[in-house]
């Protein structure tokens, strides 16, 4: 019994050990960005070390997670391994171990290697002091865990187990990576929606039973413990909550891991079954209009999600500016851009995602295609609708906020941040887009992306600092930067490049 | 001697160190069927995207219908119709979506045609293709690269999977049926029983390089199997191509090339032998197996066997 789980560990180890890597290098590069970049002002050290951590805990084990879930669908190992002498849970809780040591591990490396100056003495130091008080002000120290490193710890792996089982569960047995994920996603948003929801409604008709019910609750929720362990109160209670929503959550995936039925497409079984329509429609205008068609077809669930999700985050954020509840709308405007930018990278990777692989990349590529045209309008076609879903119901809720008669809405600055925002879109769903036609992996590639983002703003924060570009230099590194990261997905696209 | 759909001259193509085609030389008469065969791992696949300018080659020369498919790709895959091994298509589109979204890929492009192969080859248009059954798959495949009418049809191991009715099926009426409308027909296999009936000439690809290239008939004249005693193996011509020995008892069985040539030989000789007839299979085999060993090695191991027996 023990080698099954020896093979189990070892398999998944070869698996994940390459994610790993990746996952290090992202962790040690964003810390020496954050302490290169703020090495004149420690608070900002600190500071960004926090919001960092809340990012990785999210993003990656997003990724981690919907390959957990759907890669052995997506690479169509699954009947193999329900084919093994050992029960599914095996291999399920295999994968669950090593995914989490991939995701918990560059964070212990990250913290330890931060950890090294405190133990010649760095603590004692004032303004080290001072930083670390100023955050542990802004973001309590759960449990009261009086120590920084070990606070930030706990509340970051406690997160990414959380999130781990939730995705899991939610996305278990999809047929492939990005149904998984998406699954997984919209489960995590439906019910911080609904928790949203209620505690609106709890707040403005004044339940505080309600409200401390919410407060334990939430523990079971996706990422709840994080947010529990901060609460003083009802600490027991938030405890056990976790303990079993998110043991149900670990059970669900474990339990139903495997347990599905591949259709048989050999021997035709279907053919006896006589099909009496057939109709035909017309062909489709052009192959500009007939590519168009199929990206749109493509994008269209993560399309319709974001707009769902846009509009409920907007009204949420509207209704919160309503009841002057400044800690709700702040909080709900962060989550409502950290997933407005995970949607963008989603659909920057998904969009050479299953066109890549080998069985299909054969298939479009053998036919008599203009590879210019396919290239050129599957990258519009995916833009225009990622402008549409996000930006205009943001135009409209601008529109709306200043009709409702808040006219101290600064018209310039709208317009400013809806430029950079625009930018801010294009380029990530670019680099996403590029990463995937160069690592043909989605977790790599979001890794890979957001690693060229983060060095990016860096450099251009660096460039402005010291030699004070103009606006038209910073338009103009934008523009370049987009060209030749479009250019580079191109060549890479035409020339079949690409890890295979 | 007619035109020629393709032409492979001295190609080659190596994926690092690995050579997967090595001064591969032949030639496809516009019209004709020809099989195009080989063992897993033998090169036909690569050759196939050479064909279709999804792969460069290294080296050689390679003209599909007149056109070097690395300079004009989409002009090739415009006129010539491909049904890959194992075609993956898009799962979540129907099959009425996928044949009217690949339609203004091509010029020649014919819808009712397209419609009429749909309802000849049962393929349910209202489906999506991820629930298609393996055979439905390659009956939309083949709707997909015949409905344009291409000149040239390049078919990699489309039966592989089917079961054997419906590669029967498959061999008896699609390739006669294209046959009979006077294409060029491209056919990639390992099954070399499926493509004995159909194929007017066959090429064997073993290792990289084209061991065998001959109209289907000659070949079966040309290559048999000769049984002799062992005391009269010394008696075989050195200069006889042997493809293949075994000693069966007493006797030597041996396959050879120019088969005519060795039994004036033998019968001159006076040396006492039983020819038999070889299927397809039977040859490939003998090509595939017996080339690993070199010309003069055969002539001595013929010898220890004759010896030992």
């Amino acid at each position: 019994m023990q080698s099954v789980w020896l093979s189990l560990l070892w398999k998944e180890w070869r698996e994940h050990r390459m994610k790993l890597a990746a996952l290090s290098g992202v962790a040690f590069l964003t810390l020496f960005l954050i302490c290169f970049t703020f090495r004149n002002n420690i608070i900002d050290v600190f500071a960004f070390m926090t919001t960092s951590l809340g990012c990785y805990v999210f993003m990656t084990t997003f990724f981690v997670a919907m390959n957990v879930a759907g890669g052995e669908s997506s690479r169509k190992t699954m009947p193999f391994l329900q084919s093994l002498p050992v029960p599914m849970w095996q291999p399920a809780a295999a994968k669950l171990l090593l995914a989490s040591l991939t995701l918990i591990l560059p964070l212990l490396l990250v913290m330890a290697f931060v950890y090294l100056p405190f133990l010649l003495g760095a603590e004692s130091s004032e303004s080290v002091r001072n930083a670390i008080d100023w955050d542990q002000g802004r973001w309590p120290q759960p449990w009261g865990i009086d120590d920084w490193f070990t606070a930030r710890l706990v509340g970051s792996v406690l997160g990414i187990l959380s999130f781990l089982l939730w995705l899991t569960a939610a996305g278990v047995n999809r047929s492939d990576e990005i149904r998984a994920g998406a699954v997984g996603f919209l489960t995590v948003t439906a019910v911080w929606l609904c928790f949203a929801g209620l505690w609106y409604i709890a707040e403005k008709k004044e339940l505080p039973t309600i409200e401390t019910f919410l407060k334990v609750a939430i523990s079971a929720a996706p990422g709840g413990p994080g947010y529990s362990v901060w609460t003083k109160s009802n600490t027991l209670a938030c405890l056990l909550i976790a303990l079993v929503g998110h043991a149900g959550a670990g059970a669900w995936f474990l339990g139903r891991f495997g347990q599905v039925k591949f259709k048989s497409n050999r021997g035709g079984a279907r053919d006896s079954v006589v099909q009496v329509d057939y109709t035909l429609g017309p062909p489709r205008h052009s192959q500009s209009s007939a590519i168009a068609w199929k990206q749109l077809r493509e994008t269209g669930p993560l399309a319709a999600f974001a707009l769902a999700a846009t509009l409920a985050f907007t009204a949420i954020v509207l209704l919160a500016d309503e009841t002057k509840n400044v800690n709700f709308k702040r909080v709900f405007i962060q989550i409502g851009t950290g997933m407005s930018f995970f949607v963008v990278l989603v659909a920057g990777i998904g969009l050479y995602l299953d066109e890549l692989k080998p069985g299909l990349n054969n298939f479009w590529r053998s036919r008599p295609n203009d590879l210019r045209l396919w290239f050129g309008v599957k990258y519009v076609a995916g833009l225009l609708v990622l402008i549409a879903v996000l930006g205009v119901p943001l135009f409209m809720a601008g529109l709306f906020y200043w009709s409702e008669g808040h006219h101290d809405l600064d018209w310039n600055e709208f317009w400013n941040g809806a430029h950079v925002a625009t930018w801010v879109l294009t380029i990530t769903y670019s680099i996403g887009m590029t990463a995937q036609c160069l690592t043909r992996q989605p977790l790599y590639a979001a890794a890979l992306t957001v690693s060229i983002l983060m060095i990016g703003a860096y450099l251009l924060a660096k460039f402005n600092d010291n030699l004070q570009l103009s606006t038209a230099t910073n338009v103009t590194i934008m523009i370049v930067s987009l060209v030749v990261v479009i250019a580079l997905a191109w060549q890479t696209v035409k020339h079949d490049w690409g890890w295979k | 001697m007619g035109v020629h759909a393709i032409e492979f001259q001295v190609v080659d193509k190596s994926f690092r160190k690995n050579k997967v085609l090595q001064g591969t030389t032949f030639q496809v008469e516009t019209g004709r069927t020809f099989a195009f065969l080989g063992r897993n791992g033998a090169g036909k696949t690569t050759a196939i995207r050479m064909m279709l300018g999804l792969l460069n080659r290294d080296d050689g020369m390679i003209r599909v219908l007149g056109l070097d498919p690395q300079v004009d790709p989409i002009g090739v895959r415009s006129r010539v119709g491909y049904l890959a091994e194992d075609q993956t298509m898009y799962g979540w589109m129907r099959c009425e979506e996928i044949l009217r979204f690949m339609a203004p890929f091509y010029a020649t492009w014919d819808h009712d045609l397209a419609l009429q192969y749909a309802r000849d080859f049962e393929v349910p248009l209202q489906t999506k293709i991820k629930h298609l059954s393996k055979g439905q798959n390659v009956r939309l495949g083949l709707v997909l690269a015949l409905a344009h009418r291409p000149e040239l049809v390049i078919l990699d191991d489309p039966a592989l999977g089917l079961d054997p009715i419906m590669r029967k099926q498959f061999n008896r009426d699609l390739i006669t049926h294209l046959q009979g409308e006077g294409r060029t027909v491209f056919y990639s296999s390992h099954l070399l029983y499926e493509v004995e009936p159909v194929a007017d000439e066959v090429a064997i690809l073993d290792q990289g390089r084209i061991v065998r290239q001959s109209e289907t008939e000659n070949l079966r004249n040309d290559v048999k199997q000769i049984v002799l005693s062992s005391d009269a193996a010394v008696a075989v011509d050195e200069t006889t191509s042997v493809l293949q020995r075994r000693a069966e008892g007493s006797e030597l069985a041996i396959v050879v090339e120019k088969a005519q040539d060795m039994i004036e030989s033998l019968r001159n000789e006076g040396v006492e032998h039983r020819v038999v007839d070889l299927n397809l299979d039977e040859i490939f085999e003998a090509y595939v197996t017996g080339t690993n060993n070199a010309e003069p090695h055969k002539k001595a191991e013929m010898q220890r066997i004759a010896g030992e027996a």
